[in-house]
Parts: structure tokens; C-alpha cells; sequence
């Protein structure tokens, strides 16, 4: 099961600044929804461990997350394999960055592919599911790159 | 009194409905150790690592196993049975170095208790390196991602079925329709048992499984080899087993790994047990087919007179028994039909999906459903009745001779159609379906005509691999009289919910002129126990033809010695006894006088007080092995031709629907059900199976489906997805039966059971009638709410249909 997801945001940073965030595994990787620890292999590559799950299925997922691509400072692309639960998934995200007035662009795209048991429980559940985790990764970026903005922007 | 035709109780049930039935799970031994198996989730997939440390360390775990070691333990992978290319297939019970479908077995932990066992399989780290899935046969035949580098291809079986004057008929035809691609779908019946072993590799060499495979003449030959292993060290025995149909032949992959579990824990007994969702993962899915490229020839009266069509099977991750497939739907070439010019190029290919295996109404009813959807596209398309175009079409004459040289031995399909239509009311529903019309309602009548051909003889295993044996369907029973008088009947098919013991029962009383309560037939199967041949086994809808016909010569034989013993206590002529139940139980009589010698009798002198038999009484045992042997003779490989099956049960069904037109949601609204399996030996059996193969065929046209998505994620993995029928989705079936006795066995009787998949044919029938006037052509065999709906919104597309008169 594959999930494409793209989108776009303004933050109140230079590019400099963003891409330095974006590009910063040790950053980024906290925005995971239900982030629960982080454990540096090397400079670029880190196991993350999320809670995942549906219903009452849970568990703890470990992801390989490596910044694949750094192009300072216009693009950062992560790619990550995770297992849990007798599943696995991959996890390709990306971030275009652009400079605009007053701060950056964040153009954001990716792909999620999900295999095994969770998408055959899940069944119809694990899109919106999903796609709701990849906004809340969203907002916790635009929250960590731009706090006030996003505090204005709800409210 | 004669038993036959009669329907007592299931001596079965005696058991079974209080409870005291045993099944492979119920069995607790001393030291039983469980197994549970890692399976992968990815399709397809190379494996870095496998990583077992941790799952070894939890207290109570006894040993893991991975596919490395799995391949070091076998002297050589399971044969499959097509030839090459299918036959350079490594197929080992685990994925060594590389997974081909989601759910195949990665590793496995043994512990002491089922709990820990699946708690050490989520410690075993594996890394995959995924790869393209291929999903689909069409896919699969392009050869763009190889899935098994050993095969060098997916293509793993394909041939050209060819008879008659083909091309002619086309010139002569007045109508030629073309149908550019059907599609049977994916599905398989899921027994209420799963499936289940216990192995035991004892320390001296010898190796137990208690399991519930459903031929087990066939898998022992597969283990022996493969577990480097002679076939007497291999004792498989089973019990009690809770459905099969055809799903459980193929469980020997497990059974191999439950061996090799044990033999590593030091020969402890290991159980596994599979659960529901691995069943539906990983156990075996019924053939998906596909036809491509479909042209009928029909005369100005629409009359068929010619087919040629292209199909592609997907027979999953590994073919194994499957190449059958591609050549055991041929029993069935023309269907009910008299059609005699056929070309059909037949090819098989290998997908990242779970490995296909045989399925109630295994690749004939594939068949039949072509053949039935061809009959009413056509009818359809020239606006000629169903029922009137099936009468057009139906062979009337038996024994038929197929043109590829099946003997249909007996039917009477105008008169199951007539039996049908006064069951269901049919001129009724004609006016009924006429004022849904003008109210712009959606209402269809359908009809199913199959067949059920059972005895399969394994010409067709001839056929696809010249270099495997031909069976000639034969089979073995024995019968014996015991110490204590007690008449003992082993079978050489181990049932799985056949009623056996039953039928059995019957036709030694009928025999012996006794009460089926005074038989004893042996509960399930045991190789060190019961007599068997090499293709043994519950399977092919044979049993009362091949297996009666076994009891039934090993009771001639029995009843010729116990005369000869008879006349000699007795001090009377053979041709003056007779069999019955007299004050001391079973005996033999002199007629017209109070002289008799009853069983115990009989039993103790041959077994015990047996010095007054030596001379020319020194033969007679009471304890008779019978191998019935049909007359069937090989096949011609290169033609293809040959009787592939004794007899031929046929199925009618008629089914009306309506389908709401916003949702698509499909409603039967009345059903009907006629069978014709010869002379019947016991009318509540017969019924029962009818029904519950109707039950099967109706879940699998409205309910069930595996459906992968483009990854190989098997989306359908639990009940609550895959949605098997059960009470509160089946409708009342009004069942009738005819009986046209078969002239080849020795009762009338035909194989029947598996049904030939008659309401996939019969749905698809109806939803097409309901949807015509919509101008939509059905050509895929499923028809769940979703995919009905699908039908109605893309009504506006080409209908891939297009009917050239000439």
C-alpha cells in the first residue's frame, strides 16, 4: 500500500536556517508523531522509535531514518525502513526549499508504503490514518521552524 | 432392506455433535513444544539477515530455525510436479535468501508454550531489501522482474488444447463474437479447521506426524525425499479433520518445517497450529484466471460451433501441485455443451502472491465459469433466451464422447433445467422481472449448468509432465472379520467431513445384509494402519465412486470366503447360503432352515481355533485388501487426448437477483439447486454437500475475494475482510435432485462434492440479466457490492464485446 502526500509552507526563517533544521536528523526526527527516542548512528543516520498503531493493535515502530539527500540549502530528502508488529514500512520524504518574502518556502512531498500485517488489519483505516500522522509531522515542523507563527496561525 | 438410497444417521455424528471428535490441535503430548513461524511482509524481497539471537535468549525458547539452516537440513528442495521450466524451481518450506510472497515463512521459534513461541518470533530481526512486486499473470508473463532466478522465467507451463476443424467453423460461422478479456477471481474455501501438524522426529530415526493433510499419499511422497527421509520411517496419521476441500493437500511445506523444528529440539514432539490470518495469507488460494482474446463461432440458429481463447493462469509464488491446473479444467473442454472445434492456449505463470492450490471445483469450474459467461454473452448479444440458448447448445446424447476424448457417461441437462425453473417459479419471476423493468428496477434470472467431474485419474498429470505417473484412479479398501466377529473397513482416503464412515457403512450392510450400525469403519487415517495406493486421498470428488467401489469388490471377496468357510461349518453347499442377522447376530444361514454360523464365529476360528482350517480352507482369511482399478487407458500426450474421468455429476442452478441501483449492492432473492450425481447412496449426504458447496460458490461470486494491492499486500487477510459466507448471507435454496445412473461404477453412483463452482456461473448469469438492460457484459466472477458498483458507473465504457454477423 502506497500513500503519496505533498504540500507546501510558509515559515518566518531564512533558508540558511531551515535548511539547517530540516537537514538536522537530531531535529527532524523528533517531529515523528508519537516520537518516543532517537539514537544517532552515524552523522546522517538515526534509529528513531515511534508508537504506531490502530484500535488496540500498538506497538513501538523502529525506523532507520538516513538524510539521504543535503543540498544546502535548497533540499533535504529523508528515507527511512520500519519494522513493527510483523509489518514494515518505507518512508521517503522530501523538502524543496524556496525563498520567498520575508522567509521560506517549505515545498514538502514523499511517499509512504506500508506492508504486512497492520495494512491487512487496518485495512481501509491505515490511509486516513496515515495521512493524518504525515500532517501532524507537518505541523510539528512548522511549529519547530516558526513557533509564532504557528501560534497566530491557530489562533 | 436395502441401505442404499437410504439416509441413516452419520455415524460420524456420534462423535462430532457431542464434542468427542480430535483434531490435530486437541492433541497434548509429553514435552510438546509449539511452533510459531516469522513470516515475511513483503511480497517480494531479498533477505540481508536474519538475525536470532534474541529470540534464542528468552527463557523457554528451545531453538529457532531459518531458511539457511532449513536448506542445510533438506538433502533437496520439494519436487514440483510441472516440468521444466516450473521443474528448476527451489522450493523450500522457507524462503532461503529471497521471499516471494507475503506471509512465506522466514524462520521459526519453537518454545515451550504457543505464548512464547510468537513472543521469540517478534525478536527475530529480519532485513529485507524489497524488490518489484509482480502482481498479476499478464504481468508476470512479460518476464521483467524473474522471480525464481533457477526457473529463468515466469512462465512456467503453457500448451495448446486443439481439436476439431477450428479455423473452418470460423469461416462457416454465421456470428463470430469476441470477447476481449474475462477474469475469474482469486478466492478459496477456508475450512473451519486450519491447517495443523505435530511432528516428531524420534531419536531413532523414525518420524510421526499427526497432522490434517488430506492426502497423504501424495504428500508422503513429497516428504520423503525432501526430509531424506524412506517412505516406511514416515508414519502420517490423521483424525478427525474439519473441511479441506482441496486447501489442506498442500500443507506439507508446513508439515516439513514442524519436522525439522522437532528434529532440531532434540526430537520433542512440536505442534503447529496455524492461525486464521496466516490461513488466509499463506495456506493457498484457489487459480485466478484470466482469458484473453475469446472468439465463438455460431451458426445461424445459435449453435456454437467453435472457440478459441488464450488464457493465463496465476498460480502464486510456487507452482508445486499446480501445473495440474493448467491441464485438469480439459475433464470439462466443452462444458455441458456439444461445441466440438477448440483452441485454447493455456499458459501459467508464477506471481508475488500466496502459492495456489487445489480449491473446491479446482480449475474445472474456472473452466465452466468461461463456458457459461460465453454462452450468455452470446445469448445475450443475439437476443436469444438463456434457457432456450442453453437448450440449443446442451448435449443430449451419452456416453459423450468430449472432443478431446473425456467420456461423459450420463445426464439429462434439458431435464435438470426444467426441474430447476418449476423449482424457482421461473415463469413467475419472468413476469415479475418484466414490471421491475418498466418500474427501471434491476432484476436478473440466471442460470448454471456444470459439471462435477469426479474420479480424476491423473491422465492429465500424464499430460503436463510425461515423465509422472499415471494412476488410472485406482483404489484400495480392505475388510475383515475380527476375533470377536466385528466387521473392520479401512479406507484408502482419509475423509475430511465426507460423511466416509457413513457411506461405508451402507455399502457393506448392503453387502453383507446387515445393519450399517454393525460395521466398524476405521475414524481417519493412518499410513501404518490403513492399505493405500500413491494417489490415495479425499480429493477429485471420488470417493463413492473409486472408494465404494473398493469397499465394494473387498466385500465380494470377504462374502466369497466366508461362504467357502461357511459351507464347510455348516456341512452345506455355497449356493445354499445366505447372508442376514439372525438371534446371534450376523450370520450366513442355510436357506429354509434353522442352521446358521454367525461372525463371531467365523472370525474366531480363521483367528484362533484355526488348526482345523489347514488344506484347502488354509487361504481364507477374512482379512481382504481390494484395489479397484477403473478401465482407463494412457492418454496420447502429444494430442492431449484422453478419457481423463469416470464419471460425470452435473449441477443446475438458477438463481434470481436484484441489484440496487444507487449502491450496487447484488440481493438473491430466490435460488434454486438441481443435482445429478447418479444413483445416490444416501440422499442427507448428497443434499448436504450440495448445499454447502452452494454456500461456497454463492460467498465466492457475492462476498470473497483475495484482493492484493499493487505491493502485494494481501488486503483480505482476516474474516472481517475476506467476509466468508456464513447462515445470515445465504439464501433458502430450493434443491432438487435427478439421477441418471453412470453406466461405469458398479452402484450408478457419480463423484460429486465439489459442485463445479455452479453459483459462480449462476450469479454472474443473473447479474448480467439484471444489468443488460443497462448494457453492461459481466466478465469478472466476482460481484461484491463494490465491484457491481463499479459496473454501474462505468456503464458507458466499451463492454469489450463485439459480435461481427456475417
Amino acid at each position: 500500500m502506497a500513500i503519496q502526500f505533498d504540500g507546501e509552507f510558509k515559515v518566518a526563517r531564512s533558508r540558511a536556517d531551515t535548511f539547517e533544521f530540516l537537514a538536522d536528523t537530531q531535529k527532524f526526527a523528533p517531529c515523528l508523531p508519537t516520537f518516543q527516542s532517537l539514537g544517532m548512528e552515524d552523522d546522517g543516520t538515526a534509529t528513531v522509535k515511534i508508537k504506531i498503531g490502530i484500535g488496540k493493535v500498538r506497538g513501538i515502530a523502529t525506523i532507520n531514518l538516513a538524510l539521504e539527500e543535503s543540498e544546502s540549502p535548497t533540499r533535504a530528502q529523508y528515507s527511512g525502513k520500519g519494522k513493527v508488529m510483523g509489518s514494515a514500512f518505507n518512508l521517503i520524504s522530501g523538502f524543496n526549499l524556496e525563498e520567498i518574502d520575508g522567509g521560506t518556502l517549505v515545498k514538502w512531498s514523499g511517499e509512504l508504503k506500508m506492508f504486512g500485517k497492520l495494512v491487512a488489519l487496518a485495512g481501509g483505516l491505515i490511509k486516513p490514518i496515515a495521512r493524518k500522522d504525515i500532517k501532524r509531522l507537518i505541523d510539528a515542523l512548522q511549529i519547530a521552524l516558526d513557533p509564532k507563527q504557528a501560534e497566530q496561525a491557530s489562533g | 432392506m436395502s441401505w442404499i438410497g437410504k439416509s441413516p444417521n452419520r455415524k460420524e455424528d456420534v462423535r462430532l455433535i457431542r464434542g468427542q471428535g480430535y483434531f490435530v490441535d486437541d492433541k497434548q503430548d509429553y514435552g510438546l513444544l509449539h511452533l510459531h513461524l516469522v513470516r515475511s511482509p513483503y511480497a517480494h524481497a531479498h533477505i540481508i539477515n536474519v538475525d536470532v539471537a534474541a529470540a534464542e535468549a528468552l527463557p523457554g525458547v528451545i531453538c529457532t530455525l531459518t531458511g539457511a539452516e532449513v536448506k542445510e537440513l533438506m538433502p533437496e528442495s520439494f519436487m514440483e510436479l510441472g516440468p521444466e521450466p516450473a521443474a528448476n524451481i527451489q522450493d523450500y518450506p522457507m524462503a532461503v535468501g529471497k521471499v516471494i510472497f507475503q506471509g512465506e515463512p522466514v524462520a521459526a521459534v519453537v518454545a515451550e508454550t504457543p505464548a512464547l513461541a510468537a513472543d521469540g518470533g517478534a525478536l527475530v530481526d529480519v532485513d529485507y531489501d524489497m524488490l518489484d512486486a509482480v502482481i498479476t499473470a499478464e504481468q508476470a508473463m512479460e518476464d521483467e522482474e524473474v522471480l525464481h532466478e533457477s526457473a529463468g522465467t515466469n512462465k512456467t507451463w503453457q500448451g495448446v488444447y486443439e481439436y476439431g476443424e477450428v479455423d473452418a467453423a470460423f469461416d462457416e460461422a454465421a456470428t463470430v463474437v469476441k470477447i476481449d478479456r474475462m477474469h475469474f477471481h482469486r478466492f478459496a474455501s477456508t475450512p473451519v479447521e486450519n491447517n495443523a501438524v505435530v511432528a516428531e522426529w524420534k531419536r531413532h530415526g523414525e518420524l510421526d506426524f499427526f497432522c490434517n493433510n488430506s492426502f497423504v499419499g501424495f504428500a508422503q511422497q513429497l516428504l520423503a525425499p525432501a526430509l531424506g527421509v524412506s517412505v516406511d520411517q514416515m508414519h502420517i496419521k490423521t483424525h478427525d479433520i474439519g473441511g479441506s476441500f482441496g486447501n489442506k493437500i498442500s500443507n506439507y511445506t508446513q508439515m516439513a518445517i514442524a519436522a525439522l523444528a522437532s528434529r532440531k529440539a532434540g526430537g520433542r514432539p512440536v505442534k503447529w497450529a496455524e492461525t486464521r490470518t496466516e490461513h488466509l495469507l499463506s495456506s493457498g488460494h484457489g487459480n485466478e484466471r484470466t482469458f484473453l482474446d475469446t472468439e465463438v463461432a455460431l451458426d445461424k440458429n445459435g449453435v456454437i460451433t467453435a472457440v478459441r481463447s488464450r488464457h493465463i493462469d496465476d498460480c502464486g509464488a510456487y507452482p508445486r501441485y499446480e501445473p495440474l491446473g493448467c491441464v485438469i479444467w480439459s475433464q470439462v473442454l466443452p462444458a455441458t455443451y456439444g461445441v466440438r472445434n477448440f483452441r485454447i492456449d493455456f499458459s501459467q505463470a508464477v506471481t508475488n502472491k500466496c502459492p495456489a492450490v487445489p480449491n473446491r471445483g479446482y480449475s474445472r469450474m474456472q473452466h465452466l465459469w468461461f463456458m457459461e459467461r460465453i454462452i450468455d454473452i452470446c445469448a445475450h448479444k443475439l437476443d436469444i433466451p438463456a434457457d432456450e440458448m442453453r437448450l440449443r447448445n446442451y448435449i443430449t446424447e451419452f456416453p459423450y464422447t468430449t472432443p478431446n476424448g473425456c467420456v461423459y457417461d450420463s445426464g439429462n441437462y434439458p431435464a435438470m433445467l426444467e426441474k430447476a425453473k418449476e423449482l424457482i417459479g421461473w415463469d413467475d419471476w419472468k413476469k415479475k422481472q418484466a414490471d421491475a423493468r418498466a418500474e427501471g428496477r434491476l432484476l436478473g434470472i440466471g442460470i448454471g449448468t456444470t459439471l462435477d467431474s469426479g474420479t480424476n485419474n491423473f491422465g492429465q498429470a500424464r499430460i503436463m509432465n510425461p515423465h509422472l505417473p499415471f494412476s488410472g484412479n485406482s483404489e484400495v479398501a480392505t475388510i475383515r472379520i475380527d476375533l470377536q466377529g466385528s466387521v473392520i473397513v479401512t479406507l484408502g482416503s482419509g475423509p475430511s467431513g465426507q460423511s466416509h464412515e457413513t457411506t461405508t457403512a451402507q455399502v457393506v450392510a448392503e453387502e453383507l445384509g446387515i445393519n450399517p450400525d454393525l460395521v466398524r469403519v476405521r475414524s481417519g487415517f493412518d499410513t501404518g494402519w490403513n492399505t493405500f495406493v500413491g494417489h490415495s486421498g479425499s480429493y477429485a470428488s471420488q470417493f463413492a465412486v473409486t472408494g465404494l467401489s473398493a469397499v465394494h469388490g473387498a466385500c465380494e471377496k470377504l462374502k466369497a470366503e466366508m461362504r467357502r468357510l461357511a459351507a464347510f461349518i455348516l456341512e452345506a453347499s455355497e449356493e445354499d447360503l445366505e447372508f442376514g442377522i439372525g438371534e446371534e447376530g450376523p450370520q450366513l444361514s442355510v436357506k429354509g432352515t434353522d442352521q446358521a454360523v454367525n461372525y463371531w464365529y467365523m472370525g474366531n476360528l480363521v483367528n484362533n481355533d484355526n488348526a482345523v482350517l489347514a488344506g484347502e480352507l488354509g487361504d481364507v482369511t477374512l482379512n481382504i485388501r481390494h484395489v479397484y482399478r477403473p478401465p482407463f487407458t494412457v492418454p496420447d500426450v502429444e494430442r492431449k487426448y484422453g478419457n481423463l474421468t469416470l464419471t460425470y455429476a452435473a449441477q443446475l442452478h438458477i438463481a434470481v437477483i436484484e441489484i440496487d441501483r444507487d449502491f450496487g449492492h447484488p440481493r438473491i432473492l430466490a435460488y434454486a439447486a438441481v443435482d445429478d450425481c447418479g444413483t445416490v447412496i444416501n440422499p442427507k449426504i448428497v443434499g448436504g454437500q450440495v448445499h454447502g458447496a452452494t454456500a461456497h460458490g454463492i460467498g465466492a461470486a457475492i462476498m470473497e475475494t483475495f484482493q492484493y494491492d499493487e505491493t502485494g499486500n494481501l488486503l483480505t487477510s482476516s474474516f472481517s475482510d475476506y467476509c466468508p459466507i456464513t447462515s445470515m448471507n445465504m439464501p433458502d435454496v430450493q434443491y432438487g435432485s435427478i439421477q441418471t445412473p453412470s453406466p461405469f461404477s458398479y452402484s450408478g453412483a457419480k463423484g460429486m462434492g465439489e459442485g463445479g463452482g455452479a453459483p459462480l456461473h449462476t450469479v454472474s448469469a443473473a447479474v448480467q440479466d439484471a444489468l443488460i438492460t443497462e448494457g453492461i457484459i459481466v466478465t469478472d466472477s466476482h460481484h461484491s457490492v463494490t465491484s457491481v458498483f463499479e459496473l454501474l458507473r462505468s456503464k458507458d465504457e466499451s463492454s469489450g464485446v463485439q459480435v461481427d454477423k456475417r
